[in-house]
C-alpha cells in the first residue's frame, strides 16, 4: 500500500509577518487620516476646481455685475466685497467636505477606523483639520483673485497675521461642524442639502450689501450671526477706520466675538460629532 | 485553547426589532466560523458588537479573552474587520490605501511599507498595487478591502458577507484568498447567506435566525441532523403537487416554480422505488426523481422553516407559475 505520510502541518500557525510594532499614537492617527484626505482631494482635482470657479465667478458677479447697484457709504465696493466673498464663499465650498465624510460613512471606512485601535478623536480631528487646510487654500486663493481685480488694503502685518489666523480659526470650526452634518446625515444628499443653508445665511449678513439697508426683524439676526462677526472683523483690520466708524459696535467686540463663535462652535460641535461618529 | 468568542445572553433590539435574542455563542481558536443565516437575521449585528461597534443591552461578550465592555482597546487590538462594502478609497492606490490602514494597526513607515507589499502579493494585487483603486474590478477591491483588515496581522479576522455581490470568478479568487490565510493561522468569523460558502470555508457552521443561535456543527453534523437521505421527485405536470405530496408520505416539502418535492427518506433505494411507484399507479407523470444526501439547504429549511434565499416573502416565480 501506498505509505505516503499524512502531510506534516509544516509548523505550528506561527504569528504572521505582519505584526505591527506598536500602536498608533494619536498624532500617527491624526496624521495618517489628514494625509489620506488631502491625497484624495489633489487626486480628484475637479473639487478643488469647482470650489475655485465657484467663489471666482461669485466674486465677478457681484464685483462688476451688482456691484454698481450697492451702496457701501464712501467705499469702493470691491473693497467691501472681498472680505465678504473670502469669508461666506468658504461656507460653500465646505459642503463638499460633508459630502465626501457622508459617502465615506457609507463605504465603511468609519466603520473600519472605529474597529481599529486607534484614539477615535483623533481620527476626527485628522479629517476635519484636512478639510480645514482645503478651506483654507481656497479661501487664499479667492483673496488672491480678489486683490487681482482691484482690492487694495494698506494694513500692516501684524493686522494681516491676524485676519489670516482668524480665517484658519474659523476654517476649522467650519471643518468641524461639516463633518459633523456628514456624520449625522449619513447620506451624500441630505449633507449636500443641509450644507446649501450657507448660502441664505451669507446673504444675511454683511457679506454683500450693508445690513442698515435690511428689514428690522433681519436686521438683529445679520448683527449677530458669526458670519458678520468674521466679515466686520476683516474689514475692520484690513480696511482700517472709514470702515469701523460705519460699524454698529467697535471692532473688537467684532474681534472677540468671532473668535468666540469658533470656539463655541468647536466646542458644541465636537461632542456631537462623536456622537454621530460612535452611533451603532 | 481559551475560545476566540464567548458570548452569553446577547441581546440588542433596534427600534422593535430584536437584532439579537438571548444568543449564546462559544467559538474554539484555530478555525473558520461561518455564521450562516437569511438577510436581517442578526448576522451584521452580531459582527458589529464583536468589533465594539454596536453596544450590547444586555449579555457578555469575551473576544479573544477581552470583555468588548470594558476592554475594547484591547479587542480592536485582536480583530481586524472586513464589512459588507470596500471600505477603500478609490483616489488612492491599493498600496496607499493600505499603507493608511497598516499605520493606523500601529506599524511604523517602514513596517507599513513592508506589511502592505505582502499583503498585496499574498492577495495577487502586486501589479495592481500602483494603480488608483477607481480602476479596479468589484473583485479586486473586496480583495483589497479583505487586506487592508489582515495588514495588522489580526488574531481574529471578521468578515461580514464577504462576497455578496461579487460575480462566481471573482468568488472563487475570494475564496481562494481566504484559504490561504486560514492555511497560515488566521483565524476566521465570517457571515454568509450562501450555503456553499459555508460549506467550502468553514470548519464550523453557526445557524442564525431571528437573533438567536438554532444550531452549531460542522457542515457534516448539520447535514445529518436534517435527518438521513433526500428523496427529490420533480413531477410532469405542477397540477399533480398537491395530490403527489399526500401519496408520497414524510411531509414533503413542495417547490412549485420547480414542480418538485423533497421528503426526508429512510430505507434506502428501495424504499425512493416503493414510494415513487405509489405515484405512477396513481396515473402522476414523473420527470425526475432521485435520493440524495442532505444539502446545507435542507438543514436550513428543517432548522428555520424556511430556504436561506428567500426572506419572509413568497417566491415571485412560483406565484407565476401558479397564476399562469
Amino acid at each position: 500500500m501506498s505509505t505516503t505520510a499524512p502531510t506534516p502541518t509544516d509548523t505550528a500557525p506561527t504569528r504572521p509577518a505582519n505584526a505591527p510594532e506598536g500602536t498608533a499614537s494619536a498624532l500617527t492617527t491624526l496624521g495618517a487620516v489628514a494625509w489620506r484626505t488631502v491625497l484624495k482631494v489633489f487626486r480628484t482635482p475637479q473639487v478643488l476646481g469647482f470650489a475655485l470657479i465657484q467663489s471666482a465667478l461669485f466674486l465677478v458677479m457681484f464685483r462688476y455685475v451688482l456691484g454698481g447697484a450697492i451702496g457701501v457709504g464712501g467705499l469702493d465696493y470691491v473693497d467691501y466685497l472681498i472680505p465678504g466673498i473670502v469669508v461666506s464663499g468658504l461656507l460653500f465650498t465646505a459642503g463638499g467636505g460633508a459630502v465626501a465624510v457622508a459617502e465615506e460613512a457609507a463605504s465603511g471606512l468609519y466603520d473600519r477606523l472605529r474597529s481599529l485601535p486607534v484614539p477615535q478623536l483623533a481620527v476626527l480631528a485628522g479629517r476635519a483639520l484636512a478639510d480645514a487646510l482645503l478651506l483654507y487654500v481656497v479661501a487664499l486663493a479667492t483673496l488672491a483673485i480678489g486683490l487681482a481685480i482691484g482690492f487694495r488694503s494698506d494694513a500692516d502685518l501684524v493686522h494681516w497675521v491676524t485676519v489670516l489666523a482668524l480665517l484658519f480659526l474659523y476654517a476649522t470650526a467650519v471643518a468641524l461642524a461639516f463633518v459633523w452634518v456628514g456624520l449625522a446625515t449619513g447620506s451624500a444628499q441630505a449633507a449636500n442639502g443641509l450644507a446649501l443653508l450657507g448660502v441664505p445665511l451669507s446673504f444675511l449678513s454683511s457679506a454683500f450689501v450693508p445690513i442698515a439697508s435690511m428689514p428690522a426683524a433681519i436686521q438683529v439676526f445679520a448683527q449677530w450671526q458669526p458670519l458678520t462677526f468674521f466679515i466686520n472683523t476683516w474689514r475692520g483690520l484690513l480696511l482700517g477706520d472709514p470702515v469701523v466708524a460705519t460699524f454698529e459696535h467697535s471692532l473688537d467686540f467684532y474681534l472677540v466675538g468671532s473668535i468666540l463663535w469658533s470656539v463655541g462652535l468647536l466646542l458644541l460641535v465636537a461632542p456631537l460629532m462623536l456622537r454621530s461618529y460612535r452611533r451603532d | 485553547m481559551e475560545p476566540m468568542l464567548e458570548a452569553t445572553g446577547l441581546t440588542k433590539t433596534y427600534g422593535q426589532t430584536r437584532a439579537l435574542d438571548d444568543l449564546d455563542l462559544t467559538v474554539a481558536g484555530g478555525q473558520v466560523f461561518a455564521l450562516l443565516g437569511p438577510n436581517g437575521a442578526g448576522k451584521t449585528t452580531l459582527v458589529r458588537t464583536i468589533a465594539t461597534l454596536a453596544r450590547l443591552e444586555k449579555g457578555t461578550l469575551r473576544v479573544a479573552g477581552h470583555d468588548v465592555r470594558t476592554e475594547g482597546a484591547q479587542v480592536r487590538r485582536a480583530i481586524g474587520l472586513a464589512g459588507q462594502f470596500a471600505a477603500v478609497e478609490p483616489a488612492l492606490t491599493g498600496r496607499e490605501n493600505l499603507q493608511m490602514v497598516a499605520r493606523l494597526f500601529g506599524h511604523t513607515r517602514r513596517g507599513a511599507r513592508d506589511a502592505s507589499d505582502r499583503v498585496l502579493e499574498q492577495l495577487g494585487l502586486t501589479d495592481a498595487g500602483s494603480r488608483p483603486v477607481r480602476t479596479y474590478s468589484g473583485g479586486m477591491r473586496r480583495r483589497l478591502d479583505l487586506g487592508a483588515s489582515l495588514v495588522g496581522a489580526p488574531r481574529l479576522l471578521l468578515l461580514d458577507e464577504p462576497t455578496t455581490g461579487l460575480d462566481p470568478r471573482s468568488r472563487t479568487e475570494l475564496w481562494a484568498a481566504l484559504e490561504d490565510l486560514v492555511a497560515q493561522g488566521t483565524d476566521v468569523v465570517l457571515t454568509t447567506q450562501y450555503l456553499d460558502e459555508a460549506d467550502r470555508l468553514a470548519d464550523q457552521i453557526g445557524i442564525i435566525d431571528h437573533g438567536r443561535l438554532v444550531a452549531v456543527g460542522t457542515a457534516n453534523e448539520l447535514k445529518s441532523r436534517a435527518g438521513q437521505d433526500v428523496l427529490d421527485v420533480r413531477l410532469a405536470d405542477s397540477a399533480d403537487l398537491d395530490r403527489a405530496a399526500g401519496l408520497l408520505g414524510g411531509e414533503p416539502t413542495i417547490d412549485r416554480a420547480d414542480r418538485r418535492l423533497t421528503a426526508p427518506l429512510t430505507g434506502g433505494a428501495t424504499e425512493m422505488l416503493h414510494r415513487a411507484g405509489a405515484l405512477t399507479e396513481a396515473g402522476i407523470a414523473i420527470a425526475d426523481v432521485a435520493l440524495r444526501r442532505p444539502t446545507l439547504d435542507d438543514v436550513f429549511l428543517s432548522l428555520t422553516g424556511r430556504p436561506t434565499d428567500d426572506t419572509d416573502d413568497t417566491d415571485d416565480t412560483g406565484t407565476l407559475e401558479e397564476s399562469a
